[in-house]
């Protein structure tokens, strides 16, 4: 019912700080949204332009197909959940929660008992009668939400919402928010700087730097297919091994020469690396930790690294390396103990093998 | 007795340290309390006792001074012009100010700072020196000896302006934010959301003011002739100086005076920690 | 891209220019009548040699400003306006802060201790004044008669030019005590309160105490008060005008007075205004030079 398009948006501050350059983003309706990227890539700015808190210097904002630059926030239907809660401290749990509806002069009758369905449904039957100040963080966050969700809005923006939050809570407000949007049917617009909350909750992934847009995808293939260097290292935890390599053809083989070793190029890399003449060039390579092994693992050597920190986490073990390629970091399902100093023989699971111009950080083949 | 630091403050220094403090204190109460007693004390005398200092307390108060005041004199219609012209005008500053200061904490525009400096430049400047253009304009709108005059020349408080704005700044930005994603517009946001969460500042400011517009002298004596229009101080000289005469009717003057304060004496009393805690506590005062 | 029909109400324009007019307007067209216009106009007046009735008036450059200069009353003016101004700031500022030492630990009775220290300033001056001025009459007022009784020699107060400033003076503080009182205390209260422990400290260390930290730390509302007090001062009028006239003999006309003589009784508006100038240089010098002075020793 609802879809958002961004046109071109560029936002300017009169200090002409450059704050979102030229987005462009179509959110169809019911999709799960995510804005992420390091902060001050511009998210929350983009996000507060979609809510009408910021101006938009350039562009088009479309809601419904109707442009909405020029609407003042009261007048977009849309929610928004703050990263500091926001509650108004002088109302109680239920005067926070029916604020919306009483602007808009619905019925006491109604407004009673969609604020005691939202309640019921966010397990906030008892605390409304409370001030926002007699309640914990995630309680907070639990009236943010119903003050969002009782006005059944076009979207729900989210700036940060579980930031606040000591980290078992927000596991499980992550949780909370991911069936809300099963229950709720809308599109939600989340903005984050945590990947692992963008990976798990959105259905459509926008990575931004320094105000532009990295790339839009589902989270599978942004894990899978990064389109460049910085969001093949954002994405992913821990993040991505990166080195120098330089790419060669012996013998119709396509190969990445690092210092230490070789890694052979599958036909869909090697076509890729021949057609956009990199043979006989540098490359930058990037390698996951889950996809770097043990060269006895009937791998082939690749690097040949010294043991620095070894954490076991149960499941799997987060193995630090000093390589002659530089630091390297792998995850394995190998539970043996490794000591520090230890050298071990890498090797790496060769399809797996992420290749990027080392100019433009573009993202040559995955 | 032999605490750890008794050797260090024997018991004679404190006492003398005690006696001291309220030594201090006593005489600065009597010094500050002694002019409301004596116009109490005054006002109940008779024309011969008055005037005999050896009578202190008024051996026969005579209360028809002050029914006289109350039932005989003009001066409880200037209390009532005072009460609703300065109710007015304090209602018309609450409105501009908060206004104003919500557009420099919360609005974004390009002269905001511009706009801040102008208001505090004029906070420090002598008012009176406005005072004869201020005449003119007055006189030019047909507005001397009026209670239009009064109030319209007096709708903005630029203390309540900064009173007001130093209050909204410690309000988060996203609360209003919220507020304006649930619909509201910015007046309702002023009104419904930041209003009441720095509302003592708003008590503060009208109390403040409503005692400064009551008690205000020089600018109402200037463009008010016709005593019909006269505020309490300006009634009260009139009253003080009539018939060409100072002092031949001190006891009456006293019980005038005494009428005048009493009630603002009382409300006072009722209000107190808004003036103590607004004036020290809320101007934005850092240490 | 279809524009569906029913949502026109989502057009509505949030313009923010009109938005922010609306907000600003109400106290800023005041503002300019009433403040910021006087005060150009007053700057331009005093240029002028309007005498308020005549509808005309020449512009006569620097002559009024020249012709005070040359008039022994307006230099008497500015001596008394900054006689009057240091003898309520300095005794106002140093007694604010004695009682509020006095009061800041709270103890049975301080609330009215409070209240009655600091009703003076919530009183009409003029209510006030005439009752100072029954209590400073020459013969028969009491303040003579309890002089007379502590074995002091009676003074003429108000009806002497000897006397009267200190009078006025007298009242003044009477009326603004309590206000730096209020303000001290405030501040007091946000000093560590490990510094006022009781009985921890012995007396010697005490006095090093409040000249090492409590002062610096109040500096602030120090400052604050000295300016407060300064404007107040300089404005003064209701106390002079009931008790004085700013009489006998001229003794208490401070320039605010001179203002009030020259423009409201002698309709000298020229001269008037050329006074309201110099006393708007006066405030910003003084503010500027104590802003000044204020970094050497205010700290924030």
């Amino acid at each position: 019912m609802s879809e958002i398009i961004l046109k071109h948006i560029t936002k300017e501050y009169e200090n002409g700080f450059l704050a979102v350059k030229d987005v462009n983003l179509e959110i169809k309706d019911n999709e799960f949204v995510i804005l992420v990227g390091p902060s001050g890539c511009g998210k929350s700015t983009t996000l507060r332009m979609i809510a009408g808190l910021e101006d938009i210097s350039e562009g088009d904002l479309l809601i419904d197909g109707e442009r909405m630059n020029d609407v003042a926030p009261q007048h977009r239907d849309i929610a928004m959940v703050f990263q500091n809660y926001a509650l108004y401290p002088h109302m109680s749990v239920y005067q926070n929660i029916a604020y919306s509806l009483k602007i808009k002069k619905v019925p006491k009758s109604e407004i009673d008992k969609r604020v005691r369905e939202v309640a019921q449904s966010l397990g906030l039957e008892g605390l409304l009668d409370r001030r926002p100040g007699q309640l914990s963080g995630g309680q907070k966050q639990r009236v943010a939400m119903g003050r969002a969700i009782i006005r059944h809005p076009k979207a729900f923006l989210m700036d940060e919402p579980l930031s606040n939050l000591d980290a078992k809570l927000r596991g499980q407000m992550r949780v909370e928010i991911a069936d809300l949007y099963q229950r709720l049917n809308t599109t939600f617009i989340y903005v984050t700087h945590d990947q692992t909350e963008a990976m798990t909750l959105g259905t459509k992934i926008v990575v931004m730097k320094d105000g532009e847009i990295q790339q839009i995808d589902s989270p599978a293939n942004l894990f899978n297919y990064p389109a460049n260097r910085f969001v093949a290292g954002f994405i992913g935890t821990p993040t991505m091994n990166f080195f120098d390599a330089s790419c060669e053809e012996t013998g119709g083989q396509v190969v990445l020469q690092t210092d230490t070793g070789t890694i052979r190029m599958n036909d869909k890399k090697a076509a890729a690396l021949k057609e956009g003449g990199w043979i006989g060039k540098k490359v930058a390579a990037g390698i996951r930790p889950e996809h770097v092994i043990s060269a006895k693992d009937g791998a082939s050597k690749v690097f040949e690294g010294e043991v620095g920190v070894f954490e076991l986490l149960g499941s799997n073990a987060i193995v630090y390396l000093q390589t002659a390629s530089g630091r390297m970091v792998m995850n394995t399902t190998d539970l043996r103990e490794y000591t520090h100093g230890e050298r071990v023989a890498l090797g790496v699971m060769e399809d797996k093998v992420h290749i990027f111009d080392p100019e433009t950080e573009r993202t040559v083949t995955n | 007795m032999n605490t750890r630091y008794s050797d260090k403050n024997p018991l004679i220094l404190r006492i003398l340290g005690t006696a001291g403090k309220a030594l201090i204190l006593g005489v600065a109460c009597v010094f500050t309390a002694f002019p409301f007693l004596w116009m109490v004390l005054s006002s109940l005398k008779t024309k011969a006792d008055i005037l005999n200092t050896d009578v202190f307390f008024p051996p026969d108060p005579q209360w028809q001074n002050i029914t006289s005041i109350l039932f005989d004199s003009p001066i409880p219609k200037y209390i009532f012009n005072s009460m609703w012209v300065s109710l007015a005008i304090v209602a018309l500053q609450i409105v501009s100010g908060a206004m104003l200061a919500y557009a420099l904490v919360f609005l974004k525009f390009r002269t905001n700072r511009i706009l801040f400096a102008i208001v505090m430049a004029t906070y420090m400047l002598p008012v009176a020196a406005t005072y004869i253009p201020s005449y003119i304009i007055l006189a030019d709108w047909g507005l001397l000896d009026s209670f239009g005059g009064l109030i319209i020349s007096s709708t903005v408080s630029i203390f309540g302006i900064f009173l007001l704005r130093q209050a909204f700044m410690q309000i988060p930005k996203g609360l209003v934010e919220a507020a304006r994603m649930d619909g509201a517009s910015h007046w309702r946001a002023l009104w419904e959301i930041v209003c009441p969460m720095t509302k003592s500042s708003f008590i503060t400011f009208g109390l403040m003011n409503f005692i400064g517009t009551y008690n205000n002298y020089m600018w109402p004596s200037l463009i008010t002739k016709t005593s019909d229009y006269f505020l309490v101080s300006q009634g009260l000289r009139a009253f003080f100086v009539r018939d060409g005469a100072y002092g031949t009717e001190w006891a009456l003057v006293m019980a005038a005076s005494a009428v005048v304060v009493i009630p603002l004496l009382v409300l006072f009393a009722f209000t107190q920690r808004w003036f103590i805690n607004g004036i020290g506590g809320e101007t934005g005062m850092k240490g | 891209m279809t524009v569906s029909g029913g949502k026109r109400r989502y057009q509505k324009r949030y313009d923010r220019l009109p938005t922010v007019l609306l907000f600003v307007l109400p106290a800023f067209i005041p503002l300019l009548v009433f403040w910021i216009y006087p005060i150009g106009r007053s700057i331009f007046l005093s240029f002028t040699d309007w005498d308020f009735i005549s509808p005309t008036y020449k512009i006569i450059g620097l002559k009024n400003y020249l012709s005070l200069f040359k008039n022994p009353r307006f230099f008497e003016a500015l001596w008394h306006t900054l006689v009057f101004t240091a003898g309520t700031l300095i005794p106002t500022i140093v007694l604010g802060l004695i009682l509020a030492l006095l009061l800041v630990r709270s103890f049975k009775g301080s609330g009215v201790l409070k209240f009655i220290l600091f009703s003076p300033w919530i009183t009409p001056t003029v209510a006030i004044s005439i009752v100072w001025t029954w209590i400073f009459k020459a013969d028969g007022g009491i303040a003579n008669t309890i002089l007379t009784a502590l074995g002091a020699s009676p003074l003429k107060w108000i009806s002497s030019s000897d006397t009267a400033m200190l009078s006025v003076i007298i009242v003044t503080i009477w009326k603004s005590l309590g206000y730096a009182m209020i303000f001290y205390l405030s501040a007091l209260e946000k000093v560590p309160g490990e510094l006022y422990e009781a009985g921890a400290l012995d007396g010697a260390s005490r006095w090093r105490q409040f000249f090492d930290i409590t002062l610096p730390s109040i500096s602030p509302t120090t400052f604050f008060l000295m300016i407060i007090t300064m404007v107040n001062s300089l404005q003064a009028y209701d106390q002079i005008q009931i008790l004085t006239q700013g009489g006998p003999s001229g003794s208490t006309r401070t320039l605010l007075y001179m203002y009030y003589q020259l423009g409201f009784q002698e309709f000298n508006m020229g001269q008037a205004t050329a006074v309201a100038v110099i006393m708007i240089l006066l405030t910003v010098a003084l503010s500027v030079l104590q802003f000044k002075a204020s970094e050497k020793w205010v700290h924030y």
